[in-house]
């Protein structure tokens, strides 16, 4: 790139009169201030403890001087021109003024301290040695924090501050513990106690109540990226997270109440599919995977797996080791690939939650159109592809494959590669798999099932018999509505010459006098095999002699194989010769006079076989009228206009042919339709698409194309028919109806029992192998014949509503009723037809109850999770901890949350975060025990208030001499808000509520939506620092003068104010407490603030009220309520 | 640590503005990173900065480079003829067209055809100004401060759907993970005064919520996002207006009852920082109910401005009002607003690519060269970058989807911005398309360069923005445009 040049033409000249500029001497002590700090920054990750590249050490001025001749080398390759010699190799180079440091402390010899330490054994960094507990004297056992914390401060010589007032304390544990404040009632009896024994009775009760669950959940969700769905929003368009991630959700909440264990809560949230795959209670653990999920781009998914999985549980920042070893921990550029192996096979799975309908399926990567959020299902993570590759790439762009780099393994760091167990394949359990297989689908599909036989039963006994009466005059009206009907037509015929067979033109042969011959040679077939189908449609209006032929010699007038029609007897050739034989009868004089007529060519065995349906208009439907084998006798258009297909109609006979198409598999097929515009009506069709009058021929017949016969009579008479038949379904077409359902209800029932059965059979180990077969048979069967049946009952159905919509009066809703219905019956028509045709060709097994996910799981998940959770696992129950400190401190131990690697900060308390890892991990990774060992300290119950000489020694207090206070998040303020007035429901779980209602109904903030789009969070959460979905390993906590100004303008402070006053006004016992100022200030001051007013500010409250006008209690509240010491937690 | 101690406090006693004690900011700054190795900004430059305010105009749905600021009239000489068929070799043949383009790996999405039949430009153009710049003939009032603009023509970007928006503003295809916008990062970089304006501002969009990423914050943290304010003063901002149940005077007694109980407790709790910070964000909601609806307030101006504007045409009226407020409020102290003159996609012109752009122009040439002559006659140019832009061009070919014969495609592969104001050379062009408009030239520009440059201006060097754990990619990184400053 030119600029690149450009720029370091520019640095050479720079560096050039800067070091003409400064003329000073470099001194040992500016080598800890000035250079040391840049080599530590930019050479350390590959010339340090870390990695010694090209052998060479600069994390010591001796090392450095004795390795590249006296920091020359340093000098020479820092402002090197040539980028592929410049150091560093990555980012951007030194800075002028810091090459010019380096080569004034290079030509003054490049003097460092003495005795100076090199960077420590990157293994030996305190976060990467598991944690042991400190050295406590017994006495102090049960006080171990305090115990530690009070030695720190010993040793800086600060006093800690005193133990705050009660109902402070109790205020701090109640929004700690359960993110509301204490009542009047409950602060009243906990200030009467002085003993102490009831604070411990209360952090015991706080633990176990419920919404201690609904509190903490919340913080772990900041942590495990907890967010519902998002992408597009405005479209309904899901991309990312799903929209069944509350179940997730509610897991966080019931697991935490359940006290599930810190390290078995990490292990279902990685491999829950895996560990319990019996179990789908816990299989909404691992929303914290689907939670990543991005459909435009697999390899985001993985991205976040990798990254978030990596700061969230072990404090390490893999996302760095995206595009390049780690500068800081032992995580090499491979180490990120490995990590991603143990996620690469992962896809999602939609399964069936007990007691709903079955969802649809999870939709992979879907780059056009649109994934709504569905409501049915569990969203839930298996191992779909075991071979999946996990691709090394640089640059952190996908794109940047590198081939033929080794294959990348699941593996994490070599300095925790002894925790990973072997990865080794599980076996599932069937319900693992085959999620249809689970008790509670078959309980609910077979609940559903009887329901619905139950509702068809209840339906057929509710319809009323049919009228017998009012069916014979139905039918008779039907009968001389056909008679009438079918003598127009009879007219017609006589008078004209009958009617289209398919589409506008038809082929007419007229030879009531001669005899008409017509030929085809078919250039168009190239090849004729196997399989190969004609079909034709005939109708004969004056019966005598018509026959279609293939020719076996056309000049020499010879046949090869034919089907003729003549005076009530179909003829052909018997299979292997030239005899006629009788192939079947139709029954002209009664109307039988339509034909289609179908042959199916096997040439191998010079044979044809032939169908005859009668297709006539008075009846329908579609009778067979013959199968029949017949002779072809070597008949083969192919390359010769010899051997055509003919059309013969014989004197004393007219016929019409229609719709001729001769069909090779996979090759040709050619259709004659007559149609326009190569047919115009009237046009004899000699000459026009091969079609060639024959020489035995005889004048005057006539072989024309005719138009349909479409008269208003005939039409009329068509309708008053159609009418007719509508009539009489009326009468028997509900009772039909409501019988076809029960017959089909029960036929479900009946398969679902078979299914299961056969499902239960098949799929049980101790099962006998033999007759399994025999066994899918019959289920195969049943379900093919209950498909037919619900189809026909489906049709009949819709006719029902057809029918009805018929009769509707007004105009336009009965057309549009009667289009819907219309298309319904089309498409049961179709299902029926499809259900037939599928029972002819039964498939070998049947439709399970859900998808079928391999029978195996890599096992790589779970070996992760037990890595992470293992006891000597340095990271893991130290972050936890730190994070459980956090929330109760606001500060936490270690003050890098994510990072605890060598680029982290090292923790304020080492031991007394090693002290509560080791607790954490002895207890069972009991949260509640490092709660309680927390809560019960001396440290967490100091009080707040300042002290100036400690502020001068600590002002940051780090060595924790008193309280620090906090500001309640977001949902705390929204939540205490409601509950000061009585009106905040803590019911639990569910669905996440839009955030439009969150100031206008009263759940839990924690089942209000979160999202990182715009109203991803709701309008006092976004000013009150709502958590980011994307990232929020501790929560940004702002001042804003909007805040102020929601918490007195919005109406949603309004309605609380109000609700509040009336609250108080009924905690008041007496009359005369009620119309006194100085007892509703006092109850105010307990509600709102959980303690009671200084004689000061009563009289102040009172004052305001006397002065206020009429609403004055509601604004005293207002007031209350933007008092820095409500939203504050001292 | 005293000093930083020190610092968070005076911050926390001032900063309560719009985003105003910005956590995010104080946390990294605090602990996350060590001094040493921290590029984290304390709200000081990195440079002298050139400019204190940036008004950044975007053109949603792309409009054509063409028709606007970099006329070809090489396309009429060629119309109806494929690109094999001119003397200049064929653009789809460059491997920039190669090298350009973005899909997933393995997986090509989204491909849109290339359009082969070159396509005439659909306006006229001429050349104005001492260098004699070409513009189209849209244009005739900007092309009256042509001798004030910077024009950059050799802009590309690479998503060539409207996702492009986001890209634009946050330097990332659609296909990877978003990145905080270009404002964001100079709210980040350059911290919070002490003011009670938000420090970035957004007018009129994003009115779609999926390009709401283009004034985003990611994980920078929503304090450092852009507001959006409504210039309809009754509702510029949220809660921002007295509660209809309440009169004023019964607010003024409940704001000073809440002061008088903070104080007692604050004589109970000497140098409580938090409850000092709340008190001083208590008065200055109180001045922030009046000041925002203040900034927004229109009617202030002389009618000789509003008609300069063009608040008097029904079809600049809101773009004209937009950018008038833009003005106000930088004058006012914000950094940076974001102003969208029209809504998501208005100058997509698949078809009648004439009859929509010749309106659209019409609708932002009077508005628009209404501030830059405001600007300059205030002085204001001389601390304010303007900067105008679109999301991707048009094609040089015709677009024949569906049958079309009268428009343009997206055209990530070249397309023209323009910027002027402080720092930034006057009556001069950047770079350059080929003779076809097709490829953006030389050392063309990705949209990161766009956000370098704005940077520098304001005194940030945009490679030192770094927030810890949070690796930057090269693409995220860009270059300023050197060549264009003073």
């Amino acid at each position: 790139m030119s600029l690149g040049i450009q720029k370091n033409q520019m640095l050479s000249f720079a560096v050039l009169a800067v070091a003409m500029a400064v003329n000073c001497t470099v001194q040992s002590q500016d080598y800890l201030t000035e250079i040391k700090p840049v080599l530590k920054a930019r050479c350390y990750a590959c010339h340090g403890a870390l990695k010694q590249e090209a052998g060479l050490r600069l994390d010591t001025g001796a090392a450095l001087r004795q390795a590249t001749n006296s920091g020359a080398l340093v000098l020479e390759r820092i402002s090197a021109k040539d980028e592929g010699l410049r150091m560093p190799p990555i980012g951007e180079p030194l800075t002028v003024e810091e090459i010019v440091l380096f080569e004034q402390w290079i030509a003054a010899g490049a003097a460092t301290p003495q005795n100076e330490a090199p960077e420590a054994d990157p293994a030996k960094h305190w976060a990467f040695v598991p944690p042991t507990t400190p050295s406590i004297p017994r006495r102090h056992e049960s006080r171990a924090i305090d115990f530690l914390i009070e030695r720190q401060l010993r040793a800086e010589k600060i006093d800690a501050v005193d133990v705050a007032t009660a109902p402070q304390r109790l205020r701090r544990v109640y929004l700690d513990l359960i993110g509301v404040p204490p009542t009047p009632k409950e602060l009243t009896s906990f200030a009467d106690d002085a003993s102490g024994i009831q604070y411990g009775g209360v952090i015991d009760r706080l633990l176990a109540d419920s919404r201690y669950g609904q509190r903490w959940a919340r913080h772990w969700m900041d942590i495990w990226r907890y967010s519902d769905w998002y992408g597009r929003r405005n479209q309904n368009d899901v991309r990312n997270s799903s929209a069944q991630i509350w179940m997730w959700r509610d897991w966080i909440v019931d697991s935490l109440n359940s006290n599930s264990g810190y390290d078995v809560m990490v292990q279902q949230m990685l491999a829950a599919d895996e560990i319990s795959s019996l179990d789908d209670s816990q299989w909404p653990a691992t929303g914290y995977l689907v939670r990543n999920y991005y459909s435009l781009n697999p390899n985001e998914w993985m991205r976040h797996n990798v990254e978030y999985t990596g700061k969230a549980f072990l404090g390490l920042t893999f996302n760095c080791a995206h595009c390049h070893d780690h500068k800081y921990d032992p995580i090499e550029h491979d180490d990120y690939f490995r990590l991603r192996a143990f996620f690469e096979p992962m896809s999602i799975r939609m399964d069936q939650v007990a007691g709903e309908p079955r969802p649809d399926e999870f939709v992979e990567y879907l780059y056009s159109g649109s994934r709504k959020p569905s409501l049915l299902g569990m969203a839930r993570v298996f191992d779909k592809n075991h071979d999946a590759v996990t691709h090394f790439y640089t640059g952190g762009d996908e794109r940047n494959r590198v081939a033929n780099h080794k294959t990348i393994e699941p593996g994490v760091p070599k300095f925790l590669e002894h925790l990973l167990p072997e990865v080794k394949q599980r076996e599932l359990p069937t319900e693992g798999w085959y999620p249809g297989a689970r008790k509670s689908v078959h309980e609910y599909e077979i609940a559903q099932a009887a329901e619905a036989l139950a509702i068809a039963k209840a339906a057929l006994v509710k319809v009323p018999d049919v009228d017998a009466a009012a069916l014979r005059d139905a039918e008779d009206l039907q009968t001389v509505a056909r008679i009438k009907l079918e003598g127009a037509i009879k007219q017609a015929k006589k008078e004209t010459q009958g009617g289209a067979l398919e589409g506008r033109f038809s082929l007419l042969l007229d030879a009531m006098k001669g005899r008409r011959v017509l030929s085809n040679h078919l250039p168009e077939i190239q090849e004729l095999v196997d399989g190969t189908f004609i079909s034709f449609q005939l109708q004969i209006l004056d019966d005598g002699q018509v026959n279609f032929q293939l020719v076996r010699d056309n000049k020499g007038s010879l046949t090869a194989g034919y089907v003729g029609f003549e005076n009530g007897v179909i003829y052909s050739y018997v299979p292997g010769g030239f005899s006629r034989f009788v192939v079947g009868k139709y029954d002209f004089a009664n109307g039988e006079s339509q034909f289609e007529v179908k042959l199916r060519l096997h040439p191998a065995t010079d044979s044809a076989e032939l169908t005859i349906d009668v297709l006539n208009i008075l009846t329908p439907g579609t009778r067979e009228l013959d199968t029949v084998t017949m002779a072809t006798n070597g008949w083969n258009p192919v390359g010769t206009a010899n051997k055509p297909i003919l059309l013969d109609c014989r004197p004393g006979t007219r016929a019409v042919f229609d719709d001729i198409r001769i069909a090779v598999p996979s090759k040709t097929e050619l259709t004659f339709d007559f149609e326009g515009p190569r047919y115009s009506e009237g046009e004899d069709i000699d000459g026009i698409d091969n079609w060639k009058v024959g020489l035995s021929s005889i004048a005057p017949a006539t072989s024309r194309t005719f138009e349909v016969l479409d008269s208003d009579l005939i039409r009329k008479l068509r309708q008053a028919v159609g009418g007719a038949n509508d009539a009489v379904a009326q009468l028997t077409l509900t009772r039909d109806a409501a019988i076809a359902a029960v017959a089909a209800a029960e036929a479900k029932a009946l398969t679902l029992e078979a299914v299961i059965s056969a499902d239960l059979l098949r799929y049980n180990k101790d099962a006998p192998k033999e007759g399994v077969q025999e066994v899918l048979n019959a289920v195969v069967s049943k379900s093919l014949k209950s498909d037919v049946l619900g189809a026909t009952a489906e049709l009949l159905a819709s006719r029902v509503v057809l029918v009805e919509a018929k009769t509707i009066g007004d105009e336009s809703q009965r057309k549009s009723a009667v289009t819907a219905a219309e298309t319904r019956v089309t498409k049961a028509d179709a299902a029926v037809v499809a259900a037939h045709k599928a029972a002819a060709n039964p498939p070998t097994d049947y439709q399970p109850l859900s998808v079928q996910t391999a029978r195996t799981s890599t096992g790589r998940r779970s070996a992760l999770a037990s890595m992470l959770t293992h006891r000597n696992n340095p990271l893991t129950a130290r972050v936890a901890v730190n994070h459980i400190w956090l929330r109760h401190f606001h500060v936490p131990l270690v003050e890098t949350v994510f990072d605890f690697g060598r680029n982290g900060k090292p923790p304020t308390h080492p031991e007394v975060l090693d002290y509560l890892a080791v607790e954490l991990m002895d207890s069972g990774w009991n949260m509640k025990h490092i709660h309680r060992l927390i809560l019960m300290s001396d440290a967490y119950q100091r009080g707040t208030q300042g002290n100036v000489r400690n502020q001068k020694v600590d002002p940051d207090n780090r060595w924790l001499w008193r309280m620090n206070p906090g500001r309640m998040e977001a949902e705390v303020v929204r939540d205490s808000l409601l509950y000061i007035a009585s009106d905040l429901d803590m019911s639990q779980g569910g669905r996440s509520l839009e955030n439009t209602k969150a100031l206008t109904t009263n759940r839990r903030s924690l089942y209000y939506e979160t999202y990182p789009e715009a109203g991803g969070a709701n309008p006092l959460g976004e000013l009150f620092d709502a958590p980011n979905p994307f990232e929020c390993y501790r929560r940004t906590s702002t001042i804003v003068p909007q805040q102020a100004l929601a918490l007195n303008n919005s109406d949603f402070v309004h309605q609380v104010a109000d609700k509040t006053v009336l609250r108080i006004e009924k905690m008041l016992d007496s009359p005369s407490d009620t119309q006194h100022d100085g007892a509703f200030v006092q109850m105010a001051f307990m509600v709102v603030l959980s303690r009671l007013p200084s004689a000061v500010e009563l009289g102040k409250c009172e004052s305001f009220l006397s002065s206020y006008g009429d609403n004055g209690r509601a604004g005293l509240i207002r007031v209350l309520i933007n008092h820095s010491d409500f939203v504050s937690i001292q | 640590m005293s000093s930083i101690k020190n610092r968070r406090e005076f911050l926390s006693n001032l900063g309560m503005g719009f985003g105003g004690l910005a956590a995010g900011a104080m946390l990294a700054e605090d602990g996350l990173v060590k001094a040493s190795e921290s590029h984290v900004p304390n709200g000081s430059h990195h440079h002298r900065p050139r400019a204190k305010s940036v008004i950044w105009v975007f053109l949603s749905g792309g409009y054509s480079h063409l028709e606007t600021f970099d006329p070809k009239p090489a396309l009429n000489k060629y119309a109806g003829k494929t690109y094999s068929q001119t003397p200049y070799p064929n653009p789809v043949d460059s491997p920039l067209h190669e090298k350009r383009f973005r899909s997933v790996a393995s997986q090509e999405i989204n491909v849109r055809d290339v359009y082969p039949i070159i396509y005439p430009m659909q306006v006229g153009h001429d050349y104005y100004g001492q260098d004699k710049i070409g513009i189209t003939d849209w244009w005739p009032h900007f092309s009256s401060v042509v001798d004030d603009v910077c024009f950059v023509r050799n802009m590309w970007t690479t998503d060539n759907d409207h996702a492009a928006e986001n890209q634009i503003h946050t330097g990332r295809h659609r296909l990877d993970e978003v990145q905080p916008s270009v404002g964001a990062w100079a709210h980040y970089g350059l911290g919070s005064l002490n003011e009670n304006l938000p420090k970035f501002v957004v007018l009129g969009g994003p009115t779609r919520t999926n390009t709401r990423d283009s004034i985003g914050s990611y994980y920078l943290g929503p304090a450092h996002a852009g507001v959006p304010l409504s210039i309809d003063k009754a509702r510029s901002l949220p809660f921002g207006v007295r509660n209809e149940k309440q009169s004023a005077a019964e607010q003024f007694h409940e704001f000073k009852l809440a002061r008088e109980l903070n104080e007692l407790t604050l004589a109970q709790r000497p140098g409580d920082p938090q409850l000092e910070a709340r008190m001083k964000s208590y008065e200055l909601a109180f001045s922030m109910q009046a000041s925002v609806p203040e900034a927004v307030e229109l009617t202030e101006e002389t009618e000789e401005t509003t008609q300069l504007y063009g608040l008097d045409q029904d079809n600049t009226r809101v773009a004209g009002q937009r950018l008038l407020t833009a003005r106000r409020l930088v004058e006012r102290g914000v950094r940076f607003v974001q102003v969208f003159p029209s809504a998501y996609g208005t100058w997509d012109s698949h078809r009648d690519l004439k009859k929509k752009h010749s309106a659209l122009c019409a609708t932002i040439d009077k508005p628009i060269t209404g501030l830059i002559k405001d600007l300059k006659r205030r002085g204001l140019m001389e601390e304010t970058v303007v900067v105008f832009c679109t999301e991707f061009g048009r094609t040089p070919g015709l677009e024949q989807r569906s049958g079309g014969t009268t428009g343009r495609d997206h055209h990530p592969n070249g397309f023209t911005i323009w910027m002027a104001g402080a720092g930034l050379k006057r009556g001069y062009v950047h770079g350059a398309t080929d003779e076809l408009g097709y490829h953006a030239l030389g050392d063309a520009h990705y949209v990161t360069d766009l956000h370098a440059t704005v940077l520098h201006l304001l005194g940030l060097d945009n490679r030192r923005l770094v927030v810890p754990g949070r690796k930057r990619l090269d693409i995220d990184n860009g270059l300023p445009i050197y060549d264009i400053f003073t």
